[in-house]
């Protein structure tokens, strides 16, 4: 018990040790130049200076909020947008073409436009992030709806369930996980779309903070915010792990 | 009436409506665009044959050559080293417990870095120039190929493992004819993803550090109000996605089936 708690626990912590150290002594001994990779105390001193820095903090809300408000678009219209064409193999046909078509372009590419159409802001931040999370993720919902197991499917006919209740009790529960890990991945999508708006330009964030660091030559920084972002994508993919572990659990339900 | 059924063979008046109802939203999209661009008059949305021409004089012959294929090059390169390393990286930490293990936690804060996230960090590392574009979209594809690799290789059945014991299938061998071919499927579609991560790495890449390439073009018409160039740029982006894209698959379904796994005959949509 205590072994296996150890092995665990201690490996990958030796692991982080290793890593830390051989950084640490990389940057100290000069093994590399101090003007691209930091030290890593200083690099940790700067993370920690810039998480209570109020000034810091107003741009990552700024983020933030960009994220949100393009994410919460993106999944409001494409959740009810992808069920309806889900159920519905006519209408999933009709738009298929341009759906098909759409998937594979880089999100980046109506940036230029929009930032010329639009402006800068949070109006632009959140039209990119929403069509960079909204095509997968209808896409996904699609996917997940008209992948319903036939055998359900029938045993609800047979009950004579009905069109809505069997919607509501067979299909959406049954595309429940698939939605889910959907998500997830829209709202990493989103984030770093949420990035690329910032690093070029026309939104401030720590995107901005970001290219600030870099122009001024500032590599300290821009270790220690390129840290923050990946602590923020962390927290991000582990509260949307959270949300579709709870929606594979409808899966037993149905 | 919701699932269509796709297994017999529809009857070829079926199967001329189901085309023709698939082509009727894509032909009034560009009909619709066509008509509200020719009476609008805006200079931000040029209409359809303005842009097929600006196309034509951005990309055909110089531009072509000056500015497609180094990015082109880069992708190509940066994309086959990731992929190449993070298969053999995610080979040895699938079958090394420990250093599985001790990697993970490291490994796994890379990951949720989003890739773009990385850029100034590497302007830092590797300067502005091609080396920048080969350095960033190679590390970004070597990560995830990396993980989903090592998970595949975690997934291998023991009962696989312990044929190749009794047979002493060891070393070189055992690599390339059981592991690598075991791996295959997760490859491929860790493959397909970080293609298009590639392509989107790319062109940031050089939005912010490139004087050459598809990117920092689109980025110069947009800054010098050049919008027949910026649309050519944004039409070639797109152009571009979609045909690697089906470059992939038709790739994919070679190697599936060279490799004696199964093709799915139906078209997904995922």
């Amino acid at each position: 018990m205590t072994l296996r708690l150890l092995q665990r626990f201690a490996v990958p912590l030796i692991g982080i040790f290793v890593i830390a150290a051989l950084w640490e002594i990389a940057s100290t001994q000069g093994w590399v130049s101090t003007d691209s990779v930091p030290t890593l105390h200083d690099t940790v001193s700067r993370t920690v200076n810039l998480l209570t820095s109020s000034e810091f903090y107003e741009y990552l809300l700024g983020t933030l909020q960009a994220w949100a408000v393009g994410l919460a678009w993106a999944v409001a219209v494409a959740i009810p947008l992808g069920i309806v064409f889900g159920l519905n193999y006519w209408a999933y046909a009709f738009i298929r073409v341009p759906l098909e078509a759409i998937r594979p372009v880089p999100p980046v590419v109506i940036l230029p436009l929009a930032l010329l159409v639009i402006g800068g802001g949070l109006r632009y931040q959140a039209t990119l992030i929403f069509q960079g999370a909204f095509w997968p993720l209808l896409i996904t919902v699609i996917y997940a709806i008209r992948s319903t197991d036939s055998v359900s499917l029938d045993t609800a006919r047979s009950f004579r369930l009905g069109a809505w209740r069997t919607i509501a009790f067979v299909r959406l529960p049954a595309a429940a996980p698939l939605i889910g890990s959907g998500l997830r991945l829209a709202a990493a999508t989103a984030f770093g779309v949420t990035l690329v708006t910032e690093i070029l330009g026309g939104a401030s964030g720590i995107g901005t903070q970001l290219m600030i660091a870099q122009s001024g030559g500032d590599a300290t920084s821009v270790f220690a915010v390129t840290i923050i972002a990946g602590l923020v994508g962390l927290i991000i993919s582990g509260a949307f792990g959270k949300i579709e572990k709870s929606f594979l659990s409808w899966r037993v339900a149905s | 009436m919701s699932n269509f059924d796709l297994t017999h063979s529809p009857s070829l008046t079926a199967r001329s409506v189901r085309i023709l109802w698939a082509s009727i939203l894509p032909a009034a999209l560009l009909i619709a665009y066509q008509l509200w661009s020719s009476s609008n008059q805006d200079p931000f949305f040029p209409t359809i044959p303005v842009m097929v021409e600006d196309f034509r004089a951005a990309w055909i012959g110089e531009g072509f050559t000056q500015h497609v294929i180094p990015s082109l090059t880069n992708l190509a390169i940066g994309y086959s080293a990731g992929l190449i390393l993070g298969v053999l990286g995610g080979i040895a930490l699938g079958r090394i417990h420990f250093l599985r293990r001790a990697t993970e936690p490291v490994v796994g804060f890379i990951l949720t870095i989003p890739a773009i996230a990385l850029l100034p960090l590497f302007l830092i590392f590797l300067g502005i120039g091609q080396q920048l574009q080969v350095g960033i979209i190679a590390f970004s594809v070597f990560f995830i190929v990396l993980v989903m690799t090592t998970y595949a290789v975690v997934g291998i059945e023991g009962v696989l493992l312990d044929v190749c014991d009794i047979y002493r299938i060891r070393g070189l061998r055992r690599l390339t004819r059981v592991l690598f071919p075991a791996v295959i499927p997760q490859v491929l579609s860790a493959a397909r993803i970080t293609l298009s991560l590639s392509v989107l790495v790319m062109v940031v890449s050089e939005m912010i550090g490139a004087s050459q390439g598809i990117g920092a073009t689109i980025l110069l018409a947009q800054q010098s109000f050049d919008y027949g160039q910026m649309w050519a740029g944004m039409l070639l982006l797109a152009v571009l996605g979609i045909s690697l894209n089906l470059l992939f698959t038709i790739g994919e379904r070679t190697l599936l089936i060279s490799t004696g796994y199964e093709v799915p005959s139906r078209r997904r949509i995922s």
